[in-house]
């Protein structure tokens, strides 16, 4: 049966908005794409039949899309098919952009800290301009680290699914179900990274224990994996 | 009450679409939308598989070894179709799908019937 060019349009436009959703390797998603323009062909070439015609419109795409399942599930559930496939990222990889990332988050800490830094060589006496350890100074700088340390992660991660560090590496933050992170499962996982000890101790359980999944215990709380493009 | 049956009814029906794929290629292969078409058809309408269903699970049973696909033309302007074929991992595991089904099903219903045997 021949199909009208708006519903080809309308069906191609469908299929993009699923394909938006689903991020995998472009020869994966060419697969996808062609394979629910043909479902969605199909479905409204039955359509067209039931109401007599020999040509596909946009009403019977329109009404084929009407049985449809949403979109975004559909993306969704794609997703959750790959996440048994896809490559989790080891600890090596992850050290190294953690390391990368350590790097950009303490020259940002060094950039904001400038205005205290200068503020303490203004109030001391002319040449006494060190920053003692435990001082209220070196205080403050720790907690703007933190503070750094807490944003940089979460916002990184939470609206891309990766940091600079992560990006460098070919990583991706991931739930577990395969789809995209968000605010919440950043913060969860970010909170080891405020105490070094602690991220160093998850770092070690997650070899220890969670070999196959290469999660850390953070990963578990916040339901995220790590994995390679 | 209906919010509730519909929600175990979804839960069932998420183990039942695999072996629904599998049962429904050993007769031959098929294209993604034959089979939706064909579990409708088969079970007068009491199950379907949606896109969302259908499709991912058909990838996701490709990874697994269980089918394969390939395209095929169906001319007259309509677009290729892919089809997917049982493989013999396939076949083996729903073979024991089937058993554990049936014994599943019996064990179901002598715990939903009332013990004196009545409805």
């Amino acid at each position: 049966m021949e199909i009208s060019e708006d519903a080809m349009k309308m069906i191609e436009k469908r299929a993009n908005k699923i394909l938006k959703d689903i991020d995998v390797p472009e020869s994966d998603k060419n697969e996808i794409m062609r394979e629910l323009i043909s479902n969605y062909v199909d479905a409204s070439t039955v359509k067209a039949q039931a109401r007599g015609a020999s040509r596909v419109e946009g009403v019977d795409v329109a009404s084929a899309f009407e049985t449809s399942s949403d979109p975004e599930e559909i993306a969704s559930m794609y997703m959750a098919s790959y996440a048994k496939s896809l490559k989790r990222a080891g600890l090596l990889s992850r050290l190294f952009a953690y390391a990368i990332d350590t790097v950009i988050v303490t020259i940002l800490t060094v950039i904001m800290a400038s205005p205290i830094i200068a503020l303490r060589i203004f109030t001391s006496p002319a040449g006494n301009i060190r920053i003692t350890i435990f001082s209220e100074y070196f205080y403050l700088i720790i907690y703007l680290n933190l503070i750094v340390i807490f944003i940089y992660f979460v916002v990184c991660e939470g609206f891309f699914g990766f940091t600079p560090g992560k990006w460098v590496l070919g990583l991706k933050v991931l739930r577990a179900d395969g789809n995209t992170a968000g605010y919440k499962e950043a913060m969860l996982r970010t909170i080891p990274k405020l105490f070094i000890v602690a991220i160093v101790a998850d770092a070690i359980l997650m070899v220890l224990y969670h070999g196959k999944d290469k999660q850390r215990i953070f990963d578990r709380i916040a339901g995220t994996i790590v994995i390679r493009k | 009450m209906q919010d509730d049956i519909d929600r175990w009814m979804k839960e069932l029906k998420k183990g039942a679409t695999k072996f629904s794929i599998l049962a429904l290629l050993r007769d031959g292969d098929m294209y993604g939308y034959e089979l939706r078409h064909e579990v409708e058809a088969r079970t007068e309408g009491a199950m379907t598989l949606t896109e969302s269903n259908a499709y991912p699970s058909l990838h996701g049973m490709e990874s697994e070894g269980l089918i394969t696909s390939y395209w095929k033309e169906s001319g007259s302007g309509v677009p290729a179709r892919k089809y997917y074929h049982l493989t013999e991992k396939g076949e083996d595991l729903l073979n024991e799908m089937v058993v554990e089904w049936d014994r599943y099903v019996n064990a179901m219903n002598r715990i939903g019937r009332r013990k004196d045997g009545n409805q």
